[in-house]
């Protein structure tokens, strides 16, 4: 049983002043998940008729996305490969200082507490972010053979969870490995070919207008996606970016037309 | 025209241009130092080099793009520097980096170093504007005379540090760029990014060792102040 | 209103039943879709895939989610993988034996034709989700993998490593993304249904809590969906996600909507054990480790060597000893209900002495590190993240924890509720799993619902509709409206002394001892005498702090726990009334002498649909009034399930 003392940023609604505030929590057990010891800092808050600290979280088994904290500075504690929920207690000394901040970003804005709007992610999604399939048009799944070691490669893609550390550790809060982790899955899967280039078009577009910083290439991200994600996978959305801007034909047909009116 | 100004103030197509643009001046920074090496050959070999240069009729073709190039890279540097402090505007109360070097840390700062830099070298060497010997190269026509000129101009200590001090910021800032190119411009895999990782880290030593061997060089006596007969 | 408890099935034989009712089902002309609007509750596999599906076809769909994104929905945490009557492997599959294997899963307490229809639509979904792009494991020619599960003999179980639950999401999500972006679907996310509004038995809307600004508003639609999930959080620990709840379905109950066969719910046998009181939840190690994995505990009790140093003859395989054609892949409630006895008997291991070994030693050395790494890696990290033992070393230590409801609302073959509009799709209805739902077939379900059966229902019931909505200004609004007002108030009005969460603990507990495993008339009677206590102290002691006008999930999960304490009620009611013991549900009173389940076919082979009766007390209902389906087996004669 280990005892700490957290810092941790508190902020009652988005435009109102944050501030960091101590607290002690004791007898904490090693098997204890990072998030348990914050439940247990809420129930002492609570009998103490002080508001809780609010966090997201949901499925406390790593796959969900919901959960994401700054700990000690680094988007989901320094374990690697692991989410916030996921993280022991046991990996933390005892009686020393855990300082746990939101994800920090303009694509971000921070609701309460620990608690940010990530719903940036999604509408990059909604802009391409899937296969335009009509539900009954599909054959028969076996009729399009996939290389095995394609499949596993958009599977590794695949494996995003949305937290959003990627862009939570990134010094630009760039949403690039998120992005290109979607358009990579369906780029290697011959079921994402036809609206390939238009894909990573419309989706880095997106990423522009949410606010997202740019890609420097620290690669800060790969280290600090709970999946691991490789950020290889952002070379090949700037290969898909560099292909789109140079042979797509958008423009062209419009003016086309335009041309035509006239 | 309208599909190159979005890909230019995309995110991805202006670190393409960043790429693309640093890549030339680096390759022009090869040629560069392979000419400069002709200082050891003596002060015949360097100056006939530059009568050559400066009489070729690209010239001034060649410097204008290399200013755009630059330009280019510096103006599209500031630019995501400014919108990249702008996507985060709180910062952490606590910092941690995992696999950030220095190096890619310190790109924009770097940078202005270089830059800086580049204006004072052009000043020096290029316009002579700090200390100019003139030699006659044929009956009539007078040229700057580059060996003496560099050799002079290193003679002061403070001058040579100085070189020396902002061709190992160069070096940095290679250190990050090699790297980053490749990635940039789609080229990241196993086949050969090990390739990358190991050759980077070669070309980047040896072309800060030959650019700074000339100012030590001199410093250092190798390279004698030759008065024209 | 009187209780029709038609259930619409088609007429024909089993295998023509959903095509003839597709053939008579009605349609909406395509430029008349636009005036109909459809709510939906939910965004997992069921109801992200039903949102999607039916403003493809034209409808206006809105979509409701109390998580931050639609990507979040606990259908991201399924692992194993989707069934699928593909016969790929010529190993003898067929639509018949997915049915009848489901069927004989269920324990015989499913209906006939829609386990036959699941069966049907199966195949179809696999074709949809590999055109959606979702990486399914593939073999070195490129042709779809597929394994076994527990409950089957053939290998029909598609996966995408130990996360195939979140790539069908992601594929289901995708779709959805695609309807948000244009302009088909309008998503609310962090809001919460907190009632449905029901008028002369019809469904108009729902009333919605905005978790960020705790604002209420009410929402009108010709038809509403529910896809809220299932209940096992009244256990407090489950495998389910923190914020998984009843309120959805319980209060859809309330309004008049039969709640069938609540006491169906299923313990999981391969989960973490619980490590102390701290305990926020429990996490589900795949069953598709039972594969490979060789469940044991040492014969002799007090054995407290490491588990390596017992020889194998010291060891007791007690599912290959007392199951041998099934082995360690016997259905979900025979392996747990088998786990608890050895574990009663003293022999459990680990700290608390609930746990036994699962044990990939053996499938190590017979199919090499390798392969076993590739199949289950990602389980192995998890479990040495959470227990920081490696399994590949010494063998993980499990034991059985609350996971899926095969319970809930009650539905017709259109999965309509008795309220005429509401459909409820997923784990949130009761329809396929009968007794006992079989691994991987709880994504089949939840999308066969989504993607396929419910668009067609949902148009065939538009049909009958006119376009006008009816006014979110009307009486029946009003009234659900202020009587959500009216609860949220309460709540904050207590000001007591404990957390919501300590009174979900003591919920928790009551119903794990006294409605888990093992049920008895004695403990039921007992948890049927001490909730109503616990919900009375809750009404009087609960304490939240902070207002209703700001995110307060204090103030969110009271009101999921104050369903809970009444609807724990309701499925200790239903598993006291069925006396036999069928899957899931197992009575001490109705075993054989080896202490395998006893079903009685001739008093139970019923749906018990429950029917809502409110009492003297908004928050003590007087016990619900049960309705009964009888289940004709046509096709399949009941017989005792034996896995021996």
């Amino acid at each position: 049983m280990a005892n700490y003392r957290v810092n941790i940023w508190r902020q009652d609604q988005t435009e109102k002043q944050g501030r960091f505030e101590q607290y002690r929590v004791e007898d904490i057990s090693e098997d204890m998940s990072f998030l348990e010891m914050l439940d247990v800092l809420n129930e002492k808050l609570i009998s103490d008729d002080l508001v809780p600290v609010a966090f997201d979280h949901d499925c406390r088994e790593g796959i969900c996305g919901a959960c994401g904290l700054v700990i000690n500075g680094i988007p989901h504690g320094k374990e690697c490969g692991t989410t916030t929920c996921q993280l022991y207690m046991r990996h933390f000394t005892a009686d020393t200082e855990i300082t746990i901040e939101p994800f920090r970003a303009q694509a971000f804005p921070l609701i309460k507490d620990l608690m940010v709007d990530r719903s940036s992610l999604d509408r990059v999604l909604q802009s391409g972010g899937y296969v335009s399939v009509h539900t009954g048009a599909a054959a028969d799944a076996n009729n399009v053979l996939i290389a095995k070691h394609k499949a596993d490669d958009a599977f590794t893609a695949a494996t995003c969870i949305g937290c959003g550390a990627c862009v939570a550790v990134c010094r630009n809060a760039s949403g690039m490995l998120f992005v290109a982790a979607k358009t990579s899955q369906l780029a290697l899967l011959p079921q994402g070919q036809p609206e390939r280039l238009e894909r990573s078009l419309s989706m880095v577009k997106q990423m522009q207008d949410e606010g997202f910083g740019n890609c420097s290439n620290h690669y800060e991200c790969e280290a600090a996606c709970p999946k691991n994600i490789p950020a290889s996978y952002i070379a090949q959305l700037n290969r898909d970016f560099l292909n789109a801007s140079m042979t797509s034909k958008e423009y062209e047909s419009q003016t086309h037309c335009k041309s035509l009116e006239e | 025209m309208q599909k190159l100004k979005d890909f230019i103030v995309s995110p991805i197509g202006s670190k393409v241009i960043m790429a693309l643009s640093g890549a030339m001046i680096l390759l022009f920074l090869v040629g560069h130092a392979l000419g400069n090496l002709l200082i050891f050959r003596g002060q015949e070999s360097l100056n006939s080099y530059a009568y050559w240069l400066q009489n070729s009729p690209l010239l001034w073709g060649f410097r204008a793009t290399m200013l755009l190039l630059l330009m280019l890279h510096v103006m599209l540097a500031v630019r995501l520097y400014l919108q990249n402090k702008k996507a985060r505007p709180v910062a952490y109360a606590v910092n941690k980096d995992m696999q950030l070097t220095f190096s890619a840390k310190t790109m924009i700062f770097s940078g202005a170093i270089i830059f800086a830099f580049i204006i004072f070298h052009i000043a020096h060497l290029t316009l002579g504007w700090i200390s100019t010997t003139s030699l006659e190269v044929e009956a009539g026509q007078q040229m700057i005379d580059v060996y003496s000129n560099v050799v002079a101009g290193f003679k002061l200590p403070e001058i040579a540090l100085f070189y020396v001090i902002s061709l190992l910021v160069i070096g940095l800032h290679l250190h990050h760029s090699i790297k980053s190119l490749f990635q940039t411009l789609g080229f990241h895999h196993e086949n050969f990014h090990q390739m990358i990782d190991y050759l980077a880290p070669a070309v980047i030593v040896i072309l800060t060792l030959v650019f700074i061997s000339i100012p030590l060089a001199v410093l250092f006596g190798y390279l004698p102040l030759v008065v024209q007969p | 209103m009187p209780i029709s408890l038609d259930s619409r099935i088609p007429d024909g034989d089993l295998a023509d039943k959903w095509s003839n009712q597709q053939a008579n089902f009605k349609l909406v002309s395509p430029n008349n879709k636009t005036k109909y609007k459809v709510i939906v509750i939910g965004s997992g596999l069921a109801g992200a895939s039903a949102a999607a599906t039916l403003a493809e076809q034209g409808y206006q769909v809105d979509c409701f989610s109390f998580n931050d994104s639609p990507r979040r929905a606990h259908s991201v945490a399924a692992q194993g993988g989707i069934n699928a009557a593909k016969n790929y492997r010529n190993d003898g599959d067929s639509t018949y034996r997915l049915f009848y294997d489901t069927i004989k899963g269920g324990d015989f307490r499913s209906r006939e034709a829609n386990v036959y229809r699941l069966a049907e639509v199966s195949g179809q979904i696999i074709d949809h989700c590999v055109a959606q792009g979702i990486p399914f494991a593939r073999d070195y020619a490129g042709y779809l993998d597929s394994r076994s599960f527990g409950g089957v003999q053939v290998s029909r179980t598609f996966y995408a490593k130990g996360q195939t639950g979140q790539q069908l999401l992601l594929g289901a999500y995708g779709a959805l993304n695609r309807q948000i972006h244009l302009g088909k679907v309008r998503m609310f996310v962090r809001s919460e249904m907190l009632d449905v509004v029901v008028d002369k038995g019809v469904a108009q809307g729902i009333i919605v809590r905005n978790l960020v600004s705790g604002e209420v508003s009410r929402f009108n639609a010709h038809a509403v969906i529910i896809a809220s999930g299932g209940y096992s959080n009244m256990f407090y620990l489950s495998t389910n996600a923190l914020s998984s709840n009843v309120t959805a379905t319980y209060r859809a109950y309330k309004q008049g909507a039969l709640f069938a066969n609540p006491a169906f719910t299923q313990i999981h046998p391969t989960c973490i054990p619980a490590s102390g009181e701290h305990q926020s939840k429990l996490t589900l190690m795949s069953e598709s480790l039972r594969n490979d994995g060789r469940i044991w505990v040492p014969a002799k009790q007090g054995d407290h060597r490491l588990p390596a140093d017992i020889p194998h003859n010291e060891r007791d395989y007690f599912l290959e000893r007392r199951y041998p054609a099934f082995g360690n892949l016997v259905p979900r409630d025979i392996a747990s209900r088998a786990v608890k006895q050895v574990c009663d008997k003293g022999l459990g291991v680990g700290p608390t002495g609930h746990g036994v070994y699962l044990d990939l030693a053996d499938a190590i050395d017979s199919s090499g590190r390798d392969i076993i790494e590739e199949r289950y890696g990602n389980l192995f990290e998890m479990y040495q993240r959470i227990t920081s033992e490696n399994p590949e070393k010494t063998p993980m230590r499990i034991y059985p924890a609350a996971h899926y409801t095969m319970g809930g609302l009650w539905v017709d073959y259109h999965l309509m509720s008795n309220i005429k509009g509401l459909f409820v799709i997923g784990e949130a209805n009761f329809s396929d799993h009968g007794a006992n739902r079989l691994g991987a077939s709880a994504l089949m379900q939840g999308l066969a619902d989504g993607y396929f059966i419910v668009p067609s229902c949902v148009s065939h019931y538009l049909t009958e509709q006119k376009p006008q909505l009816v006014d979110t200004t009307s009486d029946s609004f009003n009234e659900i409206d202020q009587s959500v007002e009216n609860r949220v108030a309460d709540l904050l009005s207590i000001k007591g002394q404990h957390s919501a969460d300590y009174f979900h603990r003591k919920l928790g507990q009551l119903m794990w001892d006294n409605c888990g495993m093992a049920r008895s008339e004695k403990g039921l009677r007992k948890a049927l005498d001490e909730i109503p206590k616990l919900s009375e102290q809750f009404w009087q002691q609960l304490k939240i702090t902070g207002c209703g006008k700001e995110l307060n999930f204090q103030l969110e999960k009271a009101g999921r726990v104050a369903d809970f304490l009444e609807f724990s009620q309701l499925v200790c009611q239903d598993a006291l009334h069925r006396s036999e013991s069928c899957g899931g549900h197992f009575r001490q009173e109705s075993q054989n002498a080896e202490g395998e389940a006893l079903r009685n076919d001739d008093d139970f082979s019923y749906v018990a649909a429950w029917q809502f009766k409110s009492g003297k007390s908004n928050h003590q209902p007087e016990p619900a009034t049960l309705h009964k389906e009888p289940l004709r087996h046509e096709a399949v004669a009941p017989d005792q399930r034996s896995y021996k």
